[in-house]
């Protein structure tokens, strides 16, 4: 993981020790139109456009403080700082969690995967990081603090600025503090995971399971040298394999009833293999949620269809690189992938050419994750090109940020 | 549809519009108009100059296109089912009923999306899924009436969000007719489109950021099973300790829905249910999911309830009980009538832990101002809807049931909760907007509004309090029920 000195060009770095300091940065810094990058636990800094301009690094970590936890009303309110462990932990110790699992969650913050609505391996039981997200608070470039939603779990009233805010990368706002709405622990969790033969089998699998009454909330393939060492390494005997794994969460009945099921729906297809242990279980799915922020590979990206694309674009990911690793989420469509060697004729002639016009087939896009080298870094290589509204984003950017100090160049114009 | 136009806009405007969308879709005359002015608020009322059923989004553009280029404000409505004056013209204007564009225009079973036009009544969607094991889950409790484009406009919740979230949450993609004619598209049936999240700022934004033709929406997997239990209490504070208690055990029902006293006696009176009239509160709570969780889910529930001193809990045996437990609830609406000749439905949010301190003031505010105030409302989410039963003829009645309105929200607010959690803050709730918003918040609201309606011509007078950048005039609805 890189830091953010390395990352970013940075002239000094400030200490936000309260939302009134922040405030200050943004005023001074909009007085002066530089710009500034907000920093949480540096986990994502990669991630987005390159920054290019020197500018101030706003270090929000300071803001840790779980403000308000009233857990019988099942929402908790944090400054934007506190880092994720912090968060799940406090959960924990009421039965409670919030299923949105990220890479390095001992660094990375609140505020860091609100920014950039950062989806994990859970996605598909539980949904997105908006769906979690009831109030928020941030500091617009005009220095201004404002507030959306409250903390209440259901609430229509003004904009929802906490879905406009989330991913939006800290450029309309700073954040300062969020409240999300939080869930019951569930009390039983089991790994299945099988070989399957190939794509096709893996894809027909997946569209039986989903259509079968399972406690499913991950679904998808794991493939590639990556998985070796992992906690999937046991399961992956060639680095060839698919492996087939299958999250069920839910009261024990529940779960107990799926695995059932599950093994009735893949009679003929594959035979499951069955792992409930919890410590196990976890680091499983941390080495999920890890996978996509990994910094050994010279090339990551991740792409995001419908779910009938996951297969299709994971197939040509693997034309390109037969020696990628990936995690193909086949319930969601999202395929986290791993390139092995940095390929030689380039991201556009790669990526653009040939693997975001089948994500678009399937209404979607893929997202740069990492680029070791640090070339070909455009809005359609990072973001994909995609007739995106973008005067009228760039309309709602100057009405929040009129000096363009917030994350300047790192976003999607 | 047409007759002799007596409408103040300008004739080349009204020829204009006539020629879009043919003569048969446009109203001019007065009587006819008359229809259009209000919706389900009916405490206030304006009549819109001109109405237009448009029939394509070519047809929409065209005639927000012509508004803007003439400076006439512009408003969609739906079926008019507001409870909260989102489909009120404030300042007259063109409304542009979207009820002709009703279709499903697309359903992927495996994939979990189907598109939808605007005026597609919410229940016709999962009427067309049967069979498919797919449904949309949200279900206002107007779902018979009410059209998807209106539940984006008003992010619309129902009996089942405290499982399954509210409009927003199962909302894809929209396309949108701005305020200058243009058509964009926000979001994806993929999701996570790079950019600003502007489809989550569209939802609920009632009207006022653009005009939404075509809805890509999530279908969710039907349950397995369910489980329907009604528990009834001598206390309406035992009953929300069940709810806490049942939260509390890491249940996340699909419904839990709250009716009081003065509900029962309606609704017993209409249906025979066979409710003790001398029960405090009645809890509806259903829990669904995997067949295999359920029966275990339902003893607990039953013995939560039953240490909340649950006087009786009554469980359906099967679906046609559970249609009927679900009757009561649904039509309960319906049963007002006997009541009273006209009602006003609130709508407010606390903690849902500060349930029994809400339900005491809004108590004393019935006794305080003279009104009887009834409840049924969605429990499990804090969600609060205090009936207030009086007669619209009569001009003091009125007075004092906007009064008592105000003062409930008011201690919604003050219980660190919202004046809204389902229908909007169209007309009716504008006034709160600053109690509950700092002034940097409206700003930002404010400029959030000027940047996708610059003019201030899309849904004018709504949501958002005057003043700030945008410049509009805030101008007051025609008139008043009994004033």
């Amino acid at each position: 993981m890189a830091t953010a000195l390395e990352t970013l060009p940075l002239r000094e770095t400030q200490s936000i020790e309260s939302v009134e300091a922040l405030t200050r940065c943004l005023r001074q810094a909009s007085a002066e139109g530089v710009p500034v990058y907000p920093i949480g636990g540096a986990t994502s800094l990669e991630y987005g456009m390159p920054a290019r301009e020197a500018g101030i690094g706003a270090d929000l970590t300071p803001l840790a403080s779980i403000v308000d936890y009233p857990a019988r009303d099942l929402t908790l309110t944090v400054q934007a700082g506190v880092r994720w462990s912090q968060v799940q932990a406090a959960l924990g110790e009421e039965n409670q969690e919030l299923p949105l699992d990220v890479p390095f969650p001992s660094q990375a913050t609140a505020g860091g995967i609100v920014a950039t609505a950062w989806t994990g391996p859970r996605r598909f039981g539980y949904g997105a990081v908006r769906d979690y997200v009831i109030g928020i608070e941030a500091v617009s470039g005009r220095g201004d603090v404002f507030h959306g939603g409250g903390r209440v779990v259901k609430n229509v009233a003004g904009y929802d600025f906490c879905k406009l805010l989330t991913g939006s990368m800290g450029t309309l706002g700073i954040l300062s503090q969020i409240t999300f709405r939080v869930r019951p622990k569930p009390e039983r969790r089991c790994w299945l995971s099988a070989p399957v033969e190939n794509w096709e089998v893996a894809r027909e699998l997946a569209l039986r399971l989903r259509r079968a009454p399972l406690a499913a909330v991950t679904m998808g393939v794991v493939r590639g040298p990556y998985w070796k060492q992992t906690a999937w390494s046991e399961c992956i005997e060639s680095v060839e394999d698919l492996r087939f794994v299958l999250l069920l969460e839910g009261l024990a009945e529940e779960v107990a009833g799926s695995i059932e099921t599950a093994r009735h729906v893949a009679t003929g297809w594959c035979r499951w293999h069955e792992d409930d242990e919890p410590s196990l279980v976890q680091s499983r799915l941390d080495d999920l949620a890890a996978f996509p922020g990994s910094t050994e590979p010279p090339l990551a990206i991740r792409a995001k269809t419908v779910a009938s694309g996951a297969e299709p674009v994971a197939q040509a990911i693997l034309a390109i690189d037969a020696d990628a690793s990936l995690f193909a989420d086949l319930a969601t469509g999202m395929v986290d992938a791993h390139f092995s060697v940095f390929p030689q004729e380039g991201l556009s002639a790669t990526l653009v050419k040939k693997i975001q016009p089948i994500a678009r087939h399937y209404g979607g896009h893929v997202r740069l994750l990492r680029n070791a080298s640090g070339a070909e870094m455009t809005h359609q290589v990072v973001w994909t090109e995609l007739g995106l509204p973008l005067q009228l984003m760039e309309n709602v950017k100057q009405a929040f940020d009129p000096n363009n100090i917030l994350n300047r160049g790192r976003f999607v114009w | 549809m047409a007759s002799t136009s007596d409408t103040t806009v300008p004739a080349r405007i009204l020829s204009t519009l006539q020629k879009i969308v043919g003569n048969r879709h446009v109203l001019s005359s007065r009587s006819e108009r008359l229809v259009y002015e209000c919706d389900g608020f009916t405490l206030e009322k304006n009549t819109p100059d001109v109405v237009v059923f448009p029939r394509t989004t070519e047809e929409i553009a065209q005639i927000v296109r012509l508004c803007h280029e003439h400076g006439v404000p512009v408003l969609p409505r739906g079926a008019g089912t507001s409870l909260a004056g989102g489909g009120l013209p404030v300042g007259g204007g063109v409304l542009v009923v979207l009820t002709r564009m009703k279709d499903i225009l697309e359903i992927h079973p495996d994939d979990r999306y189907a598109v939808v036009e605007p005026g597609c009544v919410n229940v016709w969607l999962s009427l067309a899924l049967r069979g498919t094991g797919l449904h949309y889950a949200p279900d206002p409790s107007s779902q018979g009436a009410c059209t998807i484009g209106g539940n984006v406009a008003t992010n619309s919740g129902g009996p089942h969000t405290l499982k399954y979230g509210v409009t927003v949450n199962h909302v894809l993609a929209v396309e949108v007719v701005l305020a200058d004619g243009e058509v964009v598209v926000l979001g994806s049936p993929a999701e996570d489109t790079p950019g600003l999240d502007l489809l989550g700022a569209m939802v609920g934004s009632e009207g006022t950021l653009g005009i939404v033709t075509k809805v890509w929406v999530r279908l969710t997997p039907d349950p397995q099973g369910y489980r329907t239990m009604l528990a009834i209490f001598d206390s309406v504070d035992d009953a929300t300790t069940a709810i806490s208690r049942i939260i509390g055990a890491g249940i996340i029902p699909a419904a839990l829905e709250m009716m009081d006293q003065g509900i029962i006696e309606a609704v017993e009176a209409a249906f025979q249910f066979g409710f003790p009239l001398d029960a405090g509160a009645v809890l509806l709570i259903e829990v669904d999911g995997l067949e295999a969780g359920l029966d275990r889910q339902q003893q607990d529930v039953t013995q939560l309830c039953r240490d909340c001193r649950a006087r009786e809990v009554r469980v359906a045996a099967d679906a046609r009980e559970r249609m009927r437990l679900w009757k009561c609830r649904k039509e309960a609406f319906g049963a007002i009538g006997r009541l009273s000749p006209s009602y006003c439905t609130q709508d407010g949010v606390v903690p849902r832990t500060q349930l029994p301190e809400i339900l005491r003031r809004i108590r004393e505010t019935g006794e305080k101002y003279r009104l009887r105030i009834v409840n049924v409302f969605h429990a499990g989410d804090g969600n609060i809807h205090p009936i207030l039963l009086f007669d619209e003829r009569d001009s003091d009645q009125v007075d004092r049931v906007l009064r008592a309105s105000h003062e409930i929200l008011s201690a919604c607010l003050e219980l660190g909760g919202s004046v809204t959690g389902e229908h909007g803050i169209g007309v009716e709730k504008i006034g709160f907007m600053d109690q509950m918003f700092s002034s940097s918040d409206l700003e930002a609201m404010h400029a959030l509004r000027q940047a996708f309606n610059p003019r201030g011509l899309l849904s004018p007078g709504k949501l958002l309090p005057t003043a700030g950048a945008c410049g509009i005039e805030q101008r007051h609805p025609g008139r008043r029920a009994a004033l």
